[in-house]
């Protein structure tokens, strides 16, 4: 059965629910825990980001709609780091802010990805 | 529940997999459809959400070879595509023992729910 560049949409739109959905249940964690996860889900996104889509013909509405569904869930994640690291949910350790800083370069840059990619 | 996820895309077994176990369940992942054969052999686990359309051995020739070798009957394979495929072929998949049909994208809460409630549920073609 051959992929076409419907089937890479639809796969892509189904990543971008999960991601929104785990984004969410994160919110919902302790402080140690949300860190976890956040850890887990930076590996996740790095691989994504190292695995660009084929090449496939797609519209400039439908890119733009994706480019928005990937750049949406980034927003509250990055501001939850960024209220983790000013100490909003309780001080860390200093361990704890090396990691948290490390998942915000990583953002940043799978933001920036993003952008060149669109 | 224990849940087999098989998709040649990695992106989606490992959120799937990932979001599965937020929700409590266990998971185990194949990207491969010979490898992810064996794994349904083993029934080592409760549901199956199997992907359609793999390279070299898709979701089909997995769903024949387990009829043919009737190892098919009393397993929970959900078929999982992107895939355009017909009702007619979505039935046949039925009728050789797959228990339903879930389109992509699907909200994961909607997919979490159905595989939680997978015991109530008729076999029937796609959502």
């Amino acid at each position: 059965m051959d992929k076409n560049p419907k089937h890479a949409i639809k796969e892509l739109q189904q990543v971008n629910l999960l991601l929104n959905k785990i984004a969410e249940k994160i919110e919902t964690k302790s402080s140690e825990h949300k860190i976890n996860e956040l850890e887990q889900v930076n590996v996740l996104a790095k691989k994504i980001l190292n695995n660009p889509p084929p090449d496939t013909k797609i519209s400039p509405i439908v890119l733009e709609k994706i480019h928005n569904d990937l750049k949406t869930p980034l927003t509250p994640v990055k501001a939850y780091v960024q209220l983790l690291l000013s100490d909003n949910f309780g001080k860390m350790t200093d361990s704890q802010k090396e990691k948290m800083r490390s998942i915000s370069e990583n953002l940043d840059e799978l933001e920036s990805a993003i952008q060149r990619l669109f | 529940m224990k849940v087999l996820i098989i998709d040649d895309n990695r992106d989606i077994t490992d959120m799937l997999s990932k979001y599965l176990k937020m929700s409590g369940h266990d998971c185990a992942t194949s990207n491969d459809g010979r490898n992810a054969l064996s794994m349904i052999e083993s029934r080592n686990h409760d549901v199956v959400l199997l992907d359609l359309s793999m390279p070299d051995f898709s979701g089909i020739d997995i769903i024949d070879s387990l009829a043919e070798k009737d190892k098919i009957s009393n397993q929970k394979i959900i078929v999982f595509t992107a895939s355009s495929v017909s009702k007619s072929e979505i039935d046949e998949l039925i009728k050789k023992g797959a228990h339903s049909c879930l389109k992509k994208p699907i909200d994961p809460d909607e997919l979490v729910m159905y595989v939680e409630n997978i015991n109530g549920q008729k076999s029937q073609a796609c959502h």
